[in-house]
């Protein structure tokens, strides 16, 4: 049986997550509007993953529908972690420049 | 009720009801990426985070994956968005409410992303994608059972990763000890 | 024991090892264990040369020679010929230890005096604030000797000769807060630099002319056969006698050994007594066939052992200072050993060398202790009746007086004897200075052992206002003058054991050549090519024995119980007294004439200047005014080619790093936005790819 919504409607909206998601990293001022952001793309990989898991035909190198959610199961631990450890960081930014304005933190700089 | 969840997904339900389904949370998705990326205050961004989560989460289900499912609206709609909504309103204080919420390279960034989702949609749509006909059926004991068995290394990896996380959190959120 | 014999290499690497041990982790991890680990690593040293000797030994006649070497440098210079035109002997240099019976006898005297000093620095270097270290540097001297006797070639030998002179170097300014230890440190290494200029001139000419520095190659025979002869032999010997007259102290170098007593008295008694001043005699032993190619040099070399004997044993015979009046008798006794080269008498030379080390550093070990005993103070009239407070250093003091005087059957009555016989068959005259030399040193050395052992009370620093010379030293942290009046007490055991055995050493090393043996052992035993041996004469010793006698009775009369004490106010003192006193005013004129710049040479510098301005000085402004011309020339070229050039180049770099530095913002974000633009380019690539 045919699925009623084609694989391509899923990777779509995924890669238009991720991109939303890059636009505003690419842009926000705010640090937490930075970590909003990647928490978009993360969102909208696992969804990639997921459509994946669900449409595409077990391959012989191991890539069953179960290591594809395993693998979303996994991206969403790692990016809870992501948030905590992002939100740490923050503070300690804050801390240290008395700001999170991304654009006042150019310590990478020469 | 994963067994209903499953039967639904799979072949009875009717297709205008899986369409409706796809439809709302096709839109859930959209209104919320776009919202999280463009919206000037960062606690409605992250409101409209939360409604693209949940959005993901329904397609979640269509997708068959209703562990998935759990999990996204639990770890995500009930743990990310809130520590987030707690990091706006702890820096809510310092951020200026005088500078523009967007840097210098806004539109150099949005013809970019614009770029590269045609670019990624023009691959997706052209791509003749393998297909299976049969959805498969991942059982939720199944994804236990291989938690525990065929993928105990990762699961253990990232236990570690989120104790390291927590740890570090503490210790870069800590104040410094001199301040005191 | 033998199977020792397979590890003679560590003889000197134990030593090296225990120095890089203590001066890299002594004061931190085990500060007095330090002085235990030097002990022990030049015990384990002797115990080795101890096998070495017994292997060399042998038993039943001649053994080999232990040789384990490597090859340093390699066939340094291929094709290579000498003067004579054949290829060399050894076109590779090797580098270890050679042991053949001289230098197993000298390894063990140079390993046993050093454990005995070490140990006894235990005790004498207790208060000491730099106390790991000292200990560091004596590792590292014995390391230096050993090397240095073991050696199989002369440029191995160089090498740790240098080294000796480094540890001599940091033993006497081991104090080097006082000004007069860093100036006598000083003073010590560039005399012996002069000498050593010498020696290494030599040591050239020697492999250019003979092919080979290995000293078991250096028979007469190969020397014959090269040709070694005439003015050149001369040469080369005088050559590398300089560096024995440096490193052995000789006149007219000899100005840096008293001077060297500022360093502590058992750095003194191992380094400037027994062992590193003996070197030259050693080299001139070891070496032998290559002084003995030429009468010339041999005649040299007697009299300027001659002369020092003679001229020290007059210096000491006026001095207060209890380690001034040793070190004139080490520079007398290496005098003697000196002339007895010169007399071809290498055997009474090494025989006296072996004694000498023995009672001389004993005596040194034992004036340590004195001064120890009496607070740091030198001054022989500061002492007196030492022998009521101090039994065991004062026996044994007496016993090493009694060996540097020659008076039978102690050490150094056979030694001298040798070395007088040597001369007696050789030249008279000398013989007739050895005898004097003899007696002066038994009066002297009596002189100091009535005036601070004897008399009935001890006397404290008080009596000698006048102090010439150097202070009674001061260690770092000691404290100096405090307690003066205390009465003297007996050093520590660790102290009195060396004393004791140096003792019994000091009274049973001379019977090695027991001379009415059918064949005494030592001549036997060592056999130095080019080297006379003469059968005993009644006659010489009964001179050297009445000599010794007439030495201590003059001392006796003139210094016993007390009866009087040489004289405080230097003004009323007699020329003769005042020549000795003086020192012949040596290091004056060395001050004066050589240190201060040449005055000899003034004159000429004069007539020489003239010539510089009108003539020299003339061209030379002429040249420079020619340049100035082309410099002007070239300067314009200089300023609008060549500068024009690099000009742009730093701008054309400048505009294009202005550019460049614009994409460097620092922000996160802009680095992040040319990554997603590589992300981009990435997919279209792929995607055309496909």
């Amino acid at each position: 049986m045919i699925p009623l919504i084609p694989l391509p409607w899923f990777l779509g909206l995924a890669a238009f997550m991720f991109f939303c998601g890059v636009f505003g990293a690419l842009t926000r001022r705010n640090a937490v509007g930075i970590l909003v952001a990647i928490e978009l793309m993360l969102n909208g990989v696992t969804l990639t993953l997921a459509a994946f898991a669900r449409f595409l035909p077990p391959g012989a190198d191991g890539a069953t529908p179960l290591a594809g959610q395993m693998l979303v199961v996994f991206i969403i631990a790692l990016a809870a972690a992501a948030a905590a450890v992002g939100l740490a960081i923050v503070l300690a930014i804050f801390r240290t420049f008395s700001s999170i304005d991304s654009q006042q933190i150019n310590i990478m700089r020469w | 009720m994963d067994e209903i969840l499953a039967k639904s997904a799979q072949s009875s339900a009717p297709a205008l009801w899986v369409g409706a389904a796809f439809a709302v949370s096709f839109g859930l998705v959209v209104a919320g990426s776009l919202g999280a990326a463009l919206l000037k205050n960062l606690l409605h961004a992250v409101l409209f985070l939360a409604l693209a989560l949940l959005g993901v989460a329904g397609l979640f289900l269509m997708l068959s994956s209703t562990f998935l499912f759990v999990v996204q609206i639990l770890v995500y709609v009930g743990g990310v968005v809130i520590l987030l909504i707690f990091g706006v309103m702890l820096t809510s204080k310092m951020a200026q409410p005088d500078i523009p919420p967007r840097n210098r390279q806004t539109l150099a960034a949005a013809l970019l992303a614009l770029l590269l989702f045609c670019a990624t949609a023009y691959v997706l749509t052209t791509h003749p994608w393998m297909v299976s006909a049969e959805p498969p059926a991942v059982p939720v004991a199944e994804i236990g059972v291989g938690l525990l068995q065929k993928y105990v290394l990762p699961f253990e990896i990232v236990s570690v990763v989120l104790l390291v996380a927590m740890v570090g959190a503490i210790v870069l959120a800590r104040r410094e000890p001199e301040s005191k | 024991m033998h199977a020792l014999v397979a590890y003679a290499y560590l003889i000197p690497l134990l030593p090296l090892a225990a120095f890089v041990l203590i001066i890299f982790f002594g004061h931190r991890y085990f500060y007095r264990g330090s002085a235990w680990l030097a002990v022990l690593c030049t015990s384990a040293s002797f115990v080795l040369s101890l096998a070495a000797f017994l292997h060399v030994l042998g038993g039943h006649g001649y053994v080999e020679p232990i040789r384990q070497d490597f090859t340093w440098i390699a066939n340094f210079a291929p094709g290579a010929v000498d003067a004579t035109g054949a290829a060399l002997l050894h076109s590779s240099i090797t580098l270890g230890v050679y042991i053949d019976r001289l230098a197993a006898l000298m390894l063990m005297v140079v390993a046993g005096i050093s454990t005995l000093t070490i140990f006894y620095s235990i005790g004498y270097m207790h208060e000491d604030p730099r106390y790991p270290r000292f200990f560091a540097y004596k590792s590292f001297f014995a390391f230096s000797m050993l090397g240095l006797v073991a050696a199989p070639n002369f440029f191995q030998m160089f090498v740790f000769w240098e080294l000796v002179g480094l540890a001599s170097y940091l033993l006497i300014g081991f104090w080097f807060e006082k000004t007069s230890a860093s100036d006598a440190a000083k003073k010590a290494f560039i005399t012996n630099r002069i000498g050593d200029v010498g020696f290494l001139i030599g040591l050239l000419l020697l492999f250019y002319y003979v092919g080979t520095v290995t000293f078991s190659d250096l028979t007469p025979d190969l020397l014959r056969e090269k040709g070694f002869v005439g003015g050149m032999a001369t040469f080369i010997g005088l050559a590398l006698f300089c560096g024995a007259v440096g490193k052995s102290a000789q006149f007219p170098l000899h100005v840096w050994l008293p001077d060297a007593m500022e360093g502590p008295t058992s750095v003194s008694a191992l380094i400037h007594s027994a062992t590193m001043v003996a070197a030259g005699v050693y080299m001139i032993v070891r070496a032998y066939p290559v002084f003995a190619a030429s009468e010339t040099t041999l005649a040299t070399i007697a009299a300027v052992g001659a002369i020092t004997a003679l001229g020290a044993a007059y210096i000491a015979l006026t001095q207060t200072d209890i380690k001034r009046i040793l070190a004139y008798s080490t520079l007398s006794q290496l005098g003697y050993m000196i002339f007895s080269c010169g007399c071809l008498g290498p055997v009474a030379a090494f025989f006296h060398l072996v004694t000498h080390a023995c009672f001389k550093s004993l005596l040194f070990l034992g004036s340590g202790s004195v001064i120890h005993a009496c607070h740091h103070e030198q001054d022989i009239r500061s002492m007196g009746s030492l022998r009521r407070y101090l039994p065991i250093t004062h026996g044994t003091f007496l016993i090493a007086c009694l060996a540097l005087a020659g008076v039978f059957p102690l050490a150094g009555f056979f030694s001298k004897d040798e070395i007088l016989l040597s001369a007696w068959h050789r030249y008279p005259a000398v013989f007739i200075i050895g005898e004097i030399v003899a007696a002066l040193t038994a009066f002297y050395i009596f002189r100091l052992y009535f005036v601070a052992f004897g008399g009935e009370r001890f006397r404290g620093t008080g009596v000698s206002p006048v102090q010439h010379g150097q202070d009674a030293h001061v260690t770092a942290g000691g404290q100096h003058g405090q307690d003066a009046h205390a009465t003297p007490h007996e050093s520590p055991w660790t102290m009195t054991l060396p004393l004791v055995i140096l003792a019994i050493l000091a009274v049973g090393v001379g019977w090695i050549n027991w001379p009415w043996a059918e064949r005494p052992w030592l001549a036997g035993f060592v056999h130095v090519e080019g080297g006379q041996h003469h059968h005993l004469s009644y006659l010489v010793m009964g001179v050297s024995t009445a000599a010794a006698l007439l030495g201590l009775f003059f001392a006796w009369r003139k210094y016993s119980l007390g009866r009087a004490l040489p004289p405080l106010e230097y003004s009323k003192v007699g020329f003769w007294y005042r020549l000795s006193l003086r020192k012949f005013w040596i290091d004056e004129f060395y001050k004066k004439y050589i240190v201060d710049g040449f005055t000899f040479g003034f004159c000429v510098v004069g007539m020489h200047d003239v010539f510089d301005r009108r003539i020299v000085d003339a061209f030379v402004n002429l040249c420079g005014r020619a340049y100035m011309l082309i410099s002007a020339v070239h300067g314009l070229f200089d300023k609008y080619v060549v500068d024009g050039l690099v000009n742009f180049s730093a701008w054309f770099l400048a505009l294009c790093s202005t550019v460049a530095r614009r994409t460097q913002t620092g922000l996160a974000q802009s680095s992040l936005l040319i990554l997603v633009l590589g992300l981009l380019v990435l997919i279209v690539w792929s995607a055309m790819m496909v």
